[in-house]
């Protein structure tokens, strides 16, 4: 048989396209960030390289690059899940939200252990969390109300409720801006390798990742969530509750989601400092569809999205060019990968010429 | 119409079209059809054969225009033509009916049949125009159709009627039909035939897509067989017999009839009494069935589409709610049980709709195999799915099955129709049912395919006891297959016939178009406890 033309699966040649693809798209928007950047750039080579390698250019921006990840494995993870169950439910930012708010009121209470209060921290972040995109689904199964409206509006009900509690009781007033009192010491998460930017949220982060895999792929709850995700109607005549896996995956979804708010604030501040939206809820959505709901995927495409938001900042500090600008390109990049038809005719022939070679073979033998 | 001419210069009898060496690759890249050559002559009902996945759809849909070939070439009147959509089709003189009629419910006859070249007054649709044209065309055809009734309203073969005469407003001189007589009844295939010779006589070629070599021996001229995506043979009808072609189809001999013993029917397990149910609209589907099913007995049920067969299955297998009289199994009423409780007493279902309800399109082979099963703790290992034991399994049963695929991990939707049903069987023919609910089994698909399953529903009935209800269309299937039938038909049984051997087609057609009747008594049979 002659190597060079070994017949695959069509499965292989499916995997191998989507890397090609993904690769190509990055590789399309960098070019189209360049002519973009020369554009508004004094030193298009210099700025360049910081958009390409800036983040590596010292430790502390490689540091920046692991603590932007941290939050995004979190809300990455959430709305895979929930996504794997086939729900379009869209309230992991306000989850995230009202996860930070509802930790800032239990790191507010004073005379608690370190390690307990940490746990009750997280816990308060993940009900809350849980809370917040349970209602859509509950609404959902309950009601038939559409998921996408309903978990956009619980985005700002989460949002401007938690703002009231923030602004209201527990605004410190002798602080200089918009913020709470300050936590507790024994509520702060500890540090990781004495970096100070660097918390336990990152070794959380990733058990998340770990448990939310096996469960999706090796617990049989995980296999009613995929199941229900592709098919409701083979889910329900082979005996699976539709109706009950859908409200746990949401609010298990909401809880991830807002343990991500818990440990973000809590690891990076001393106050509850946000007056709006993090986005961080709108970035696992992104996550997720460039994932393809597959939570193990998750960590790989976190890393790459706060890379470029790390070359985003760096950028922002060293050159004249617009954020936007970087918006931009980041969007671009997630337009490619994510269009399913990019390169399908090439994609097609391959497999075609694949099939008829394995169609020779077997006339041939 | 331009191409008029092209087919006047052609004499019956002679190649209208032909297709050469067509290979259809798919993006999943599933070769449905190599190298085929199919030729159509003027004047003449040609049938196309083969199993399902033989790639015979396939090859009317590139002859349609709704798929584009890799290779090969279409030939009409001797000239190359290039067919890249159904408009193009039609422009050429191709029209197609598809098994499931694009009709739209709510509008006439006329105004269905001029959709795609409606006629206007200014600018707002010309009504009496689309009825003056569909009286025509219906006049010239001799087939008879009101135009102005509104398409819901129509049975199944008067819905056909309007397909065909649709496609002869368009200027159709080849017709395609796609399993035309998979939803009639045998009265309404009669007049199908009668009208499809007529077309005949005027000039006009019709290709026929059937599973059922009776009828293909019945109308057809020449057929046409096609196996694996190739084309085997073209031969005259009249030098083949039925077993020649089902041997040219499946590449070995088939049993058209499955040989069974006497079934030896146990206790009832089944118990249905007094069950009505009602649709969304507040109108009775079925009301008042009382039947029972005994251990070991299969009963066939008879009845044309739409008489309650199907919402009584979803009843059955929980799918709907039972809303009054009962429903039991073993003695234990299953009222208010979910679907998992129901199939935990026993009862498999093999719905209808098999891509929506019986497989997960999706999901791979293995885990459509375990849906029902996965959370039992033969399949877990210390909670864990126990994926090792799973895939043994599976292959195991992909054998057994002899379910035709890339492996236990491939894609139900890259399976043919055949063996997507050979998957779901595999899972409810396994799960050691006391109740099987099998609706329309074999609808669709191959011969190979549909003795497989008939042979493992009459192995089930001997080797465990299985009671079970069958659902088919295929009259032929159902006198083969079941023990004992009844009729439905206005949501009522109409009939019940103890012993299959003293029926036959004609006498159940005349209970399923509601002729007939038996009495209070002959139906009450069927209550056996």
């Amino acid at each position: 048989m002659n190597k060079t033309h070994k017949v695959i699966t069509t499965k292989q040649i499916e995997t191998r396209f989507s890397i090609i693809r993904t690769l190509l798209a990055v590789a399309i928007a960098l070019v189209f960030a360049f002519f973009l950047m020369a554009t508004v750039s004094d030193n298009i080579l210099k700025d360049f390289t910081t958009l390409l390698i800036g983040p590596l250019a010292s430790s502390s921006r490689m540091t920046t690059v692991i603590s932007k990840m941290i939050p995004l494995l979190f809300t990455g993870v959430a709305v895979a899940l929930v996504y794997s169950a086939g729900q379009i439910n869209i309230a992991a930012e306000g989850a995230f939200f009202a996860g930070a708010v509802a930790a800032t009121v239990v790191a507010l209470i004073e005379g608690i252990p370190a390690p307990i209060h940490i746990i009750l921290t997280l816990l308060a972040g993940a009900i809350t969390g849980a809370i917040v995109m349970g209602i859509p689904a509950i609404m959902h199964v309950k009601y038939n109300v559409v998921t996408i409206v309903s978990a956009l509006m619980m985005n700002y009900v989460a949002l401007y409720g938690g703002l009231y509690v923030i602004l209201n009781p527990l605004r410190d007033p002798s602080a200089g801006f918009e913020a709470s009192f300050s936590f507790q010491r024994s509520a702060i998460l500890p540090t990781l390798f004495g970096n100070n930017r660097l918390h336990i949220g990152l070794l959380i982060g990733f058990a998340v990742v770990i448990l939310s895999s096996i469960l999706l792929y090796n617990r049989p709850f995980g296999y009613e969530i995929r199941t229900v995700g592709q098919n409701q109607k083979f889910a329900n005549y082979s005996g699976i509750s539709v109706n009950k896996t859908i409200v746990l995956t949401s609010l298990l979804s909401g809880a991830i989601a807002g343990m991500g708010g818990t440990v973000e604030t809590l690891g990076n501040y001393s106050r509850f400092v946000y007056s709006g939206f993090t986005n961080h809820g709108w970035d696992g959505i992104m996550l997720a569809v460039l994932c393809r709901n597959n939570p193990k995927a998750i960590p790989f495409a976190a890393l790459f999205l706060a890379y470029i938001k790390t070359s985003a900042d760096a950028l922002n500090l060293t050159s004249s060019i617009p954020p936007e600008i970087i918006s931009v390109i980041q969007a671009i990049i997630i337009i490619f990968i994510a269009a399913e038809r990019f390169l399908a005719n090439w994609e097609h022939k391959k497999i075609v010429a694949n099939s008829q070679r394995a169609l020779a073979i077997e006339k041939g033998e | 119409m331009g191409n008029e001419k092209v087919f006047d210069n052609v004499k019956i009898g002679d190649d209208i079209l032909s297709m050469e060496n067509i290979t259809k690759i798919y993006g999943n890249g599933f070769v449905a059809n190599k190298n085929v050559n199919f030729t159509v002559r003027k004047g003449e009902i040609h049938g196309l054969v083969g199993e399902n996945g033989a790639g015979k759809t396939t090859l009317m849909k590139v002859l349609f225009g709704q798929e584009i070939p890799e290779e090969g070439r279409i030939l009409l009147a001797g000239k190359e033509v290039n067919i890249s959509s159904p408009l193009a089709a039609l422009e050429y003189g191709i029209g197609m009916v598809h098994q499931h009629f694009m009709l739209v419910e709510s509008l006439s006859v006329a105004e269905n049949m001029v959709l795609g070249s409606e006629p206007v007054k200014g600018i707002t649709f010309d009504y009496e125009e689309a009825v003056r044209r569909s009286t025509e065309v219906s006049k010239k055809f001799d087939l008879e159709v009101n135009p102005k009734a509104k398409i819901r309203d129509l049975s199944v073969g008067y819905k056909q009627r309007v397909e065909i005469l649709k496609m002869l407003l368009h200027g159709a001189q080849i017709l395609l039909l796609d399993e035309p007589t998979a939803v009639l009844t045998p009265q309404e295939t009669k007049e199908l035939f009668v009208q499809l010779k007529q077309l005949r006589e005027k000039g006009f070629s019709i290709v026929f897509i059937s599973h059922k070599l009776n009828e293909v021996k019945d109308i057809c001229d020449r057929i046409t067989v096609l196996r694996n995506g190739e084309s085997v043979t073209t031969a005259d009808v009249a030098s083949v017999s039925e077993q020649d072609i089902s041997r040219m189809m499946v590449g070995r001999d088939v049993l058209l009839n499955i040989e069974k013993e006497k079934a030896n029917p146990g206790k009832t397990v089944l118990s249905v009494s007094n069950l009505s149910y009602k649709n969304k609209f507040g109108l009775y589907s079925f009301k008042d069935l009382s039947f029972d099913i005994r251990s070991g007995e299969i009963l066939g049920v008879a009845g044309v589409e739409g008489n309650g067969q199907s919402e009584l299955a979803n009843v059955l297998a929980g799918l709907y709610e039972i809303e009054d009289g009962d429903i039991k199994v073993d003695g234990t009423s299953i009222k208010g049980m979910t679907v998992r409780q129901i199939r935990e007493k026993g009862m498999a279902i093999i719905h209808e709709d098999r891509m929506t309800y019986g497989a997960s399109a999706t999901q791979s082979i293995a885990e459509n195999i375990i849906s029902d099963r996965f959370y039992k703790s033969e399949y877990k290992k210390k909670g864990f799915i126990n994926w090792k034991d799973i895939v043994s399994k599976s292959k195991e049963l992909i054998k057994d099955f002899s379910i035709k695929a890339d492996g236990h991990d491939a894609e139900v939707r890259t399976l043919s129709g055949g063996n997507i049903q050979k998957v779901v069987a595999a899972r409810e023919f396994t799960s050691s049912p006391k109740v099987l609910i099998a609706c329309q089994p074999t609808r669709g698909i191959d011969v190979g395919a549909a003795e497989l399953i008939r042979k493992k529903m009459i192995a089930l009935r001997d080797k465990e006891d299985t009671a079970t209800l069958l659902f088919s269309a295929d009259l032929a299937e159902l006198l083969n297959t079941s023990d004992e039938i009844i009729v439905m038909y206005g949501g009522k049984i109409t009939a019940y016939f103890p012993d299959v051997s003293v029926i036959n087609e004609e006498i159940l057609g005349e209970y399923m178009l509601g002729l007939k009747t038996q009495s209070r008594e002959e139906i009450g049979g069927v209550v056996h406890e």
